[in-house]
């Protein structure tokens, strides 16, 4: 017989909440860091901007997406970059808007979890830098009174924004069973060995230690599998 | 398996040997291990690693960083395959970060590397507990803190947990195995020893140099079996080594990531093509790269000068107050646990033994400096129990503590932390993000050394997705690389032969094959290097026809030097020739660039004039390459060595040419141009020199000095210039003081340069002969 030891009384409970709330509050104090970052770079921007250095204003914007959360100063810069790319456009800066459109996008795209921020922006940016690339592509003939006509410049734009518009690929389900199989297999195999190996069963023969590891053990062999599935598949 | 099938209790054995831990342990054999309340123990090294943690959040690189951060903020998204060994571990734990919806991706997976940072903090403390243990008495907060702030704000330790890099993880998980080796030691069951061995084969998924410290693992092994476990037959021994292989071979498994993910061949970054048995083994062993990537062991006859360095930087500025506290902690590990006490100096040996020549790469030393810190905690922990015994001596307790408080300011000062560090993550977007956005659409980029930036701009950040990036690594790609035998470089990365085999860097048709097959998409190329290459190219390549040099180097540098004339104009047709040549395979490239060794290309070429007597055309050619590199309009980086040696080379040969007047009026020109560069009164002193103005080129240097004042080579030239025209003791002291400063600033190699000139300082200064950039005599046999 394997030997049981006496359970302590349940304690689950209040250790998960403990660590939920530690989560949760190592989030917050993250969230407050970034604010603060990113409310610094919005600033430095907005001087830059109003001072006449669009350029240099852009990349403090740029570092301010970097800060990105879901609320605060870095959805105002995102808004704040978008206009300083059109007010660039509408003063016949092509290049200049098209930096800062490339940005915009860029750190958006940066910011991406499970999730794509501010998909609205992203799209109205990945239109303009489409168009952009397209009068690039096509060079003098490009244009109105291009050789190639508006119907090749139309062409040209749908041809990148489709490139642009394709956002990156990723399997992320499978790459959450990847890394759920590695996290799985690993510490199951740790536990395996401390159910095999305790000091209180090393009188008990192979068959009784692998029964008591038994959990472990098929915990191992599914995350293993997991893992691997998940790296061929992902 | 005689452990599992025997179901004998190990108590029937002959009875074990006694051993110093006995005496502190219940001798009962049998009795079984106190249980640790694991929880209790750790209350203080969570507050701890908490605090610790959002401290080093603080000081966090914000985006992608620098180095190999951008190539490690990549693979774990796409769980790519990075450099080698590939760092499987580090990309499956790091992927979890890379899902936190906060900050950009960059940011997130440098979040994992300062929690990592907090957790070998956390294991450090845990581990201190435990080896405190066997005193009788709990270790006590107070205790702790003062070695675990030295440790945490160690120079060392805090860049590995703010900047993007796998050592911080690495040291996590030396600590964890250390740990594991202790509770195995202390008798709390073999299942330590096996858990220890598991760990091990996973953290060498992490870093592969986890592998080399395999001696102190047998040690531990083999040595740090408890009384309790003492086996004592030859068959039971073999036994747990055969369990322990197979765990460790478990852990080890985690390589199987790069075989899998490589066979998918959907990665955008695949530094190995580990698709294949042959590379995945020369992938995971770094055999490919071996002679860049890791710096060979040793060498004897340096040991005296590398070793204090070394160990200055164990716990540096207080490595020698720290010496007793180690020792102090040694003795204590001695009677407690002994194969710690062998151990942890093997570790350190071991360490400094193979990264021999990494003697300012502090985290390369990261396992010795941990294993450094122990003991001296250790130490530090036996006076503080010392301290603590008698009432009268505990106000000097809190003293010690608040002292080792201070001293950790001190340290935190003296590593220069402070937020525009952290600042400096974003280089590499600010750097690289203008090049990406300025290439022609559906461009080809190849890059070489900004290449994991650029990687990292394109598959974290997706900047532009109608440009293709190729690899082309120094690290990786031995045909890229300046190294004296390319052919002792086995293996190059890039292109890989139908057969599936690498294909050789020194195989015919490389360079072609590797263009053809690019430029057959009928797609436009874009090479770019940065600023230099614009600057240079104009004087290389006619027109706005640029042309990549870097890949065809080997071949360029063997046609130049087989030329007996002409050599420019042939050089620039030869490279029109390739330009055809590669446009024939499709539209052909449009923007061109060269990359950063160019210069060494320039550099050959102007040599070859030198040494074959073509002194007004190498001036000539000088000259302008320094009008490009330092003219007011220059945007240009130049490495130092560059700069010296063309203003060297050009004053040589304006002296050669017996045009002294045009020599002195270029150098003045520079000074006009370039007014706060030293390089620039270094030159002019030579030039004074040679004119025989003693005391002007004396105050050229002096100037220069001023300027520089780190720089060894001006340094040496001013002393030397003040040994001649002044005195020998005055020169000395010169160079006393300036070792003194170079010490203090850590430029150790400088410094030790600085003492070689100091011992030569008894021969006559004018037998050393002045400074040339060539030491080889030209042809007219000056």
């Amino acid at each position: 017989m394997i030997r049981k030891t006496s359970k302590p009384p349940r304690r689950a409970l209040p250790k998960i909440l403990g660590a939920a709330l530690a989560f949760i509050a190592f989030l917050a104090f993250l969230a407050a860091f970034m604010e603060a970052k990113a409310g610094r770079e919005l600033g430095a921007a907005r001087l830059l901007a109003s001072g006449g250095k669009p350029a240099e204003a852009s990349v403090h914007y740029f570092r301010s997406l970097n800060w990105y959360s879901p609320l605060g100063s870095s959805q105002t810069a995102a808004d704040e970059l978008a206009e300083l790319a059109a007010s660039l456009e509408s003063r016949g800066d092509d290049y200049g808007s098209y930096l800062a459109y490339l940005r915009l996008r860029a750190a958006l795209n940066a910011a991406r979890s499970f999730y794509f921020p501010r998909r609205d922006l992203l799209a109205a940016a990945n239109a303009k830098i489409a168009s952009y690339l397209a009068r690039q592509k096509l060079g003098d003939a490009g244009g109105e009174d291009g050789a190639a006509g508006p119907a090749a410049l139309e062409r040209a734009t749908a041809y990148f924004m489709a490139i642009y518009s394709d956002a990156p690929k990723t399997n992320e389900g499978w790459y959450l069973a990847a890394v759920g199989g590695f996290i799985a297999w690993t510490l199951s195999g740790a536990l395996s060995i401390f159910r095999l190996f305790a000091p209180a069963r090393q009188s008990n023969g192979l068959r009784r230690r692998i029964a008591a590891a038994r959990g472990p053990l098929a915990c191992f062999a599914a995350g293993y599998a997991l893992w691997l599935a998940g790296m061929a598949f992902a | 398996m005689p452990e599992l099938q025997n179901g004998t209790p190990p108590a029937a054995d002959p009875p074990p040997p006694p051993t110093a831990h006995e005496g502190l342990e219940p001798a009962d054999a049998t009795e079984e291990p106190p249980v640790r309340p694991f929880c209790c123990e750790c209350a203080f090294p969570v507050l701890f690693a908490t605090a610790a943690a959002v401290f080093y959040v603080l000081f966090s690189s914000p985006a992608i960083g620098w180095r190999d951060g951008p190539e490690f903020t990549v693979t774990p998204v796409y769980l790519d395959v990075g450099h080698p060994s590939g760092f499987p571990t580090y990309s499956l734990l790091a992927k979890i970060f890379t899902w936190i919806p906060l900050g950009s991706i960059g940011f997130r997976v440098t979040l994992f590397t300062a929690l990592m940072g907090a957790a070998s903090l956390f294991v450090f403390a845990v581990l201190l507990k435990l080896l405190h243990s066997p005193r009788g008495e709990p270790a006590r907060a107070p205790w702790l803190l003062s070695p675990l702030l030295l440790f945490a704000l160690h120079k060392a330790v805090f860049a590995s947990s703010t900047e993007l890099e796998v050592y911080s993880l690495n040291t996590a998980f030396l600590l964890l195995l250390l740990y594991c080796a202790a509770r195995w030691n202390s008798g709390d069951g073999i299942a330590w020893l096996y858990a220890g061995g598991f760990l091990y084969g996973i953290s060498c998924g992490n870093h592969a140099a986890m592998s080399l410290y395999l001696p102190v693992l047998l040690i531990l092994t083999l040595w740090g079996e408890p009384a309790s476990e003492n086996v004592g037959k030859p068959r039971r021994h073999a036994a747990r080594v055969g369990l322990l292989a197979i765990f460790f071979l478990a852990g080890l498994s985690v390589y199987l990531y790069l075989l899998v993910r490589s066979m998918t061949d959907r990665l955008p970054v695949d530094l190995g093509r580990t698709d294949t048995l042959e590379r995945f083994w020369l992938h995971i062993s770094d055999a490919k790269d071996s002679e860049t990537h890791f710096q060979g062991l040793v060498k004897f006859e340096d040991v005296a000068f590398v070793a204090p360095i070394q160990f200055r930087n164990l716990c540096s500025p207080l490595f020698f107050p720290s010496i007793p506290f180690f020792l102090w902690g040694l003795r204590s590990l001695w009677n407690g646990f002994r194969v710690l006490s062998v151990a942890l100096p093997l570790l350190i040996l071991i360490n400094f033994v193979f990264f021999y020549y990494w003697i300012d790469g502090s985290s390369a030393f990261l396992p010795a400096i941990a294993a450094w810190f122990l003991p001296v905690s250790l130490g530090l922990g036996e006076l503080g129990r010392a301290l603590n015994a008698r009432k009268a001596l505990k106000p000097a307790l809190a003293a010690v503590t608040a002292a080792t408080i201070a001293v950790s300011a001190f340290f935190m000062a003296q590593n220069r932390i402070s937020e525009s560090d952290a600042e400096s993550g974003f280089q590499s977007t600010e750097i690289y993000f203008p090049d990406l956005a300025a290439m022609p659409p559906e461009s080809l980029a190849v890059y070489d050394n900004g290449w994991f930036s650029m990687a990292a701009l394109q598959y974290a950040y997706s900047a532009r997705p109608d440009v293709t990036l190729v690899l082309q690594t120094g690290l990786l790609n031995p045909a890229m690389m300046a190294v004296p035998e390319p052919e002792k470089m086995p293996l190059a990365y890039f292109p890989v032969r139908p057969d599936g085999k690498y294909m050789s860097a020194r195989e015919p048709g490389f360079p072609s094959l590797f263009f053809a097959a690019n430029l057959r998409s009928g797609r436009r190329v874009f090479f770019q290097y940065g600023t230099l290459a614009d600057i240079m190219m104009p004087y290389l390549v006619p027109d706005d026809r640029y042309m990549w040099m870097g890949e065809m180097k080997m071949d360029h540098l063997a046609g130049i030097k087989a030329l007996d004339a002409g050599l420019y104009d042939r050089f620039l047709e030869r490279s029109e020739a390739y330009w055809n040549a590669l446009a024939s395979g499709g539209d052909g490239p449009v923007a061109v660039k060269a990359p950063t060794y160019m210069y060494y290309i320039l550099y050959t070429v102007l040599e070859y004039m030198y040494s074959n007597g073509r002194y007004a055309e190498t001036a000539e050619y000088a000259g302008k390459f320094l009008t490009a590199f330092a003219g007011p309009e220059s945007r240009a980086f130049l490495p130092y060595d560059v700069l010296l040696n063309l203003y060297a080379l050009q004053t040589d040969s304006y002296r050669k040419a017996g045009d002294s007047r045009a020599a002195l009026a270029s150098v003045e020109k520079l000074i006009l141009w370039r007014p706060r560069h030293a390089e620039n009164y270094l030159m002019l002193g030579f030039l004074l020199d040679e004119a025989g103005d003693g005391e002007g080129a004396l105050e050229a240097w002096r100037r220069s000095a001023e300027l520089a004042p780190l720089d060894y080579r001006i340094i040496a030239r001013y002393a030397t210039a003040l040994a001649k025209h002044h005195s020998l003791d005055e020169s000395a002291a010169f160079l006393e003081s300036k070792q003194r400063e170079l010490l203090e600033n850590r430029l150790y190699d400088s410094a030790a340069l600085i003492s070689r000139q100091l011992q030569c300082l008894s021969l006559p200064p004018w037998e050393a002969g002045p400074y040339l950039p060539f030491p080889a005599a030209g042809p007219d046999g000056e």
